[in-house]
């Protein structure tokens, strides 16, 4: 017996999850993979990096102040690798300033792994991924004294942020580096929108992964995103025509 | 078992959470209770990891004499002479919460005034975008600013009601909107790791 | 003018940290330091007191809950990411960290920032007798759908997807102004703290 109040999740992660593996099997097979809209953000990220490799300055990626329950940090690694290994292939220095202990050991596990992947397993410098402090405001300071004072061309920062993020940004700015930012963290989005020059908003950084690398896994992932969306678009009408002629079924459903 | 141990460590111990979260079993239940502790004494116990980069940074800068060594090796000092004070003295100890709250406190709470100063620079970029979605933006933001203060209703009794119909509503509704998508999107790549399909955060050595 | 030692060295810290706004300088390099360090240092001792010294000497030292030696030992893999040979071991208490983490969101995250909020936005689009009503359920319905179309990634946005997805983009854009000014007034009074700090118990000026 599902635990009352958790049938509705319980139904809709098992259905998500078969979707999942019934579409990644059939792209392995070969079939069509869809078409994925560009996302300005991620397109800019190269030109990020071209921009420092000309400059012969680093790039500072910060992977958010989530921790590893934060699905965030999770959408912010692939991000992290596809960088560090374009920064691998331009001999480009690559800055990953943590704030989570707990997150430190996996960001330097993704860059050290995308250094060897680009066949640059010695340039990989252990301490340009460094922790600065968990506590938000002391990483924010350190990551801004990084930035000052190495002359960072280009600031990625991607996953979960807190009030930190216009202090991070307006930082970037002063020291005229390119800024690329995405979070889910709502309320943050409006200070990333007004001080980087590309955000990707909510949902966008967990669509970064099938951009950067489509391969089954990443796109079948994709498409049940946009269908769990496209779910939440029937719900919300059908649940709105249905309480129009009040009849409140599919809202108390929500709670199950 | 470099790699498919803890590939197996990690489905294993996430699906069993979920199934004891998620289940109405008694027997169940205490085991979603003990991987919560387990959690919390592994993340408890690993913080030291971000210490030992700390000093590694630093230590180096100042062995290798960079420039700015000084800064480095003030900071180490500090911090290791801190943990010892703590450590030694207790939490309670008077040079210990001296020195957060009169030294500390007034750096955090200054760094954290500094934001009103960002606010006006990167609201000053953000409006001067000729395009109609920073219009918008200008147009939505300076009616809710002038709507929170006093001067809103000293021009127009409309203005603050302006102010909190544009948060109560179309605010609202997109921000639902990213949340749902967001959680969406969260719970597809979750879905990835427990059924092992995203395996990249996991070293290929 | 205050006469307190400990006001002093805050308006001077005050003033010092202020000093990055013109820009870069060897006084708030100190300060930047002394922040980070202090920090760093005060998490460590705190998480001592409070978490591994009870841990150890509360659970497993009297013995009563051995259990949590495992806990403890995946913990101690993780030191082994400083050897050559054996960092692979490090990788262990990563994946149950990670495990649980991804079960984290699996279980907590659906309901209220899906489930929940959908309920929310199920707002009958007929409100006899109030118009205003009416009005702002549609809003909100309309808001909610045109966002998430918005966010489709593998969906042609031609023909009416695209203006549907457009009316969203606005939405977000109302949104994100109206939640950037509504701050700026939170973040200004700690600013004026900050001041009245300066000017009051530092100078005395009684302002």
């Amino acid at each position: 017996m599902i635990k009352e109040g958790m049938l509705l999740t319980f139904i809709l992660e098992v259905l998500m999850g078969i979707a999942l593996l019934v579409l990644v099997s059939r792209a392995r097979a070969g079939k069509k993979i869809p078409v994925i809209h560009e996302i300005a953000g991620l397109t800019a990220l190269q030109e990020a990096v071209g921009r420092a490799t000309e400059m012969g300055t680093p790039i500072m990626f910060v992977p958010g102040k989530g921790d590893l329950a934060d699905a965030q940090t999770y959408a912010a690694l692939p991000v992290l690798d596809y960088v560090a290994k374009s920064c691998a292939e331009y001999d480009t220095r690559i800055i990953v300033p943590t704030g989570v202990a707990v997150v430190h050991p996996v960001a330097d596990a993704v860059t050290r792994q995308a250094f060897q992947a680009a066949g640059k397993g010695d340039s990989y410098r252990e301490t340009d991924v460094r922790f600065i402090n968990e506590q938000n405001w002391a990483w924010a300071a350190g990551i801004t004294g990084i930035m000052e004072r190495e002359k960072v061309a280009a600031q990625i920062l991607f996953g979960a942020f807190w009030a930190e993020s216009l202090f991070l940004a307006e930082s970037g700015n002063r020291a005229g580096a390119m800024q690329i930012a995405g979070t889910a963290s709502t309320s943050q989005i409006p200070f990333f929108v007004a001080a980087c020059d590309y955000t990707l908003i909510g949902q966008e950084i967990f669509a970064a992964s099938a951009y950067l690398n489509p391969e089954p896994s990443t796109t079948g992932g994709l498409v049940v995103q946009d269908w769990g969306k496209m779910l939440g678009l029937a719900l919300v009408i059908l649940g709105a025509i249905l309480a129009t002629f009040g009849n409140n079924t599919l809202a108390e459903f929500m709670l199950k | 078992m470099k790699r498919e141990g803890p590939i197996a460590l990690l489905m294993i111990s996430g699906v069993l959470y979920i199934v004891s979260v998620m289940l109405a079993s008694p027997v169940m239940e205490p085991v979603a209770a003990t991987l919560d502790d387990w959690y919390k004494i592994v993340v408890g116990f690993i913080n030291l990891v971000g210490i030992i980069s700390l000093t590694q940074v630093n230590g180096r800068a100042v062995l290798r004499k960079s420039s700015g060594w000084f800064y480095n090796a003030l900071l180490i000092v500090v911090l290791y002479g801190y943990i010892i004070l703590g450590l030694v003295g207790g939490v309670g100890n008077v040079a210990f919460t001296r020195i957060y709250d009169n030294i500390l406190t007034p750096i955090l709470m200054t760094i954290f005034s500094t934001l009103t100063f960002w606010i006006g620079s990167a609201a000053y970029r953000a409006f001067r975008a000729k395009n109609l979605d920073a219009a918008i933006l200008l147009v939505a933001g300076i009616v809710v600013m002038i709507g929170r203060v006093t001067l809103g209703s000293a021009i127009s009794p409309a203005i603050p009601k302006a102010a909190e119909w544009i948060l109560n509503f179309p605010t609202v509704a997109g921000m639902r909107a990213i949340e749902m998508g967001a959680a969406i999107g969260g719970i597809v790549l979750a879905l990835r790791m427990i059924t092992g399909l995203e395996r990249s955060f996991m070293s290929n050595d | 003018m205050s006469n307190d030692i400990w006001v002093w060295i805050g308006a001077i810290l005050t003033l010092g940290t202020y000093s990055v706004l013109y820009k870069d300088n060897p006084v708030y390099r100190v300060l930047e330091a002394l922040f980070v360090a202090i920090l760093a240092g005060h998490s460590v001792v705190i998480n001592w007191f409070n978490f591994q010294k009870p841990t150890i000497v509360n659970r497993l030292g009297e013995g009563k809950e051995l259990i949590v030696v495992i806990p403890l030992l995946l913990a101690a893999l993780m030191y082994f990411r400083y050897s050559r040979k054996f960092a692979w071991l490090a990788r262990y208490p990563m994946a149950f960290l990670m495990g649980i983490g991804a079960a984290y969101v699996l279980t907590k995250n659906l309901k209220p920032m899906f489930l929940t909020q959908a309920r929310a936005t199920m707002l009958p689009l007929w409100v006899p007798g109030d118009f205003g009503a009416t009005i702002n359920n549609w809003v909100v319905v309309l808001g909610v759908a045109s966002v998430l179309t918005y966010f489709f990634f593998t969906v042609k946005k031609t023909g009416p997807v695209h203006g549907f997805s457009r009316i969203g983009r606005i939405y977000l854009m109302i949104a994100f102004g109206a939640l950037f000014a509504d701050t700026v007034l939170g973040r200004v009074s700690v600013t004026l703290v900050r001041f009245q700090f300066l000017l009051n118990d530092w100078l005395g000026l009684g302002i």
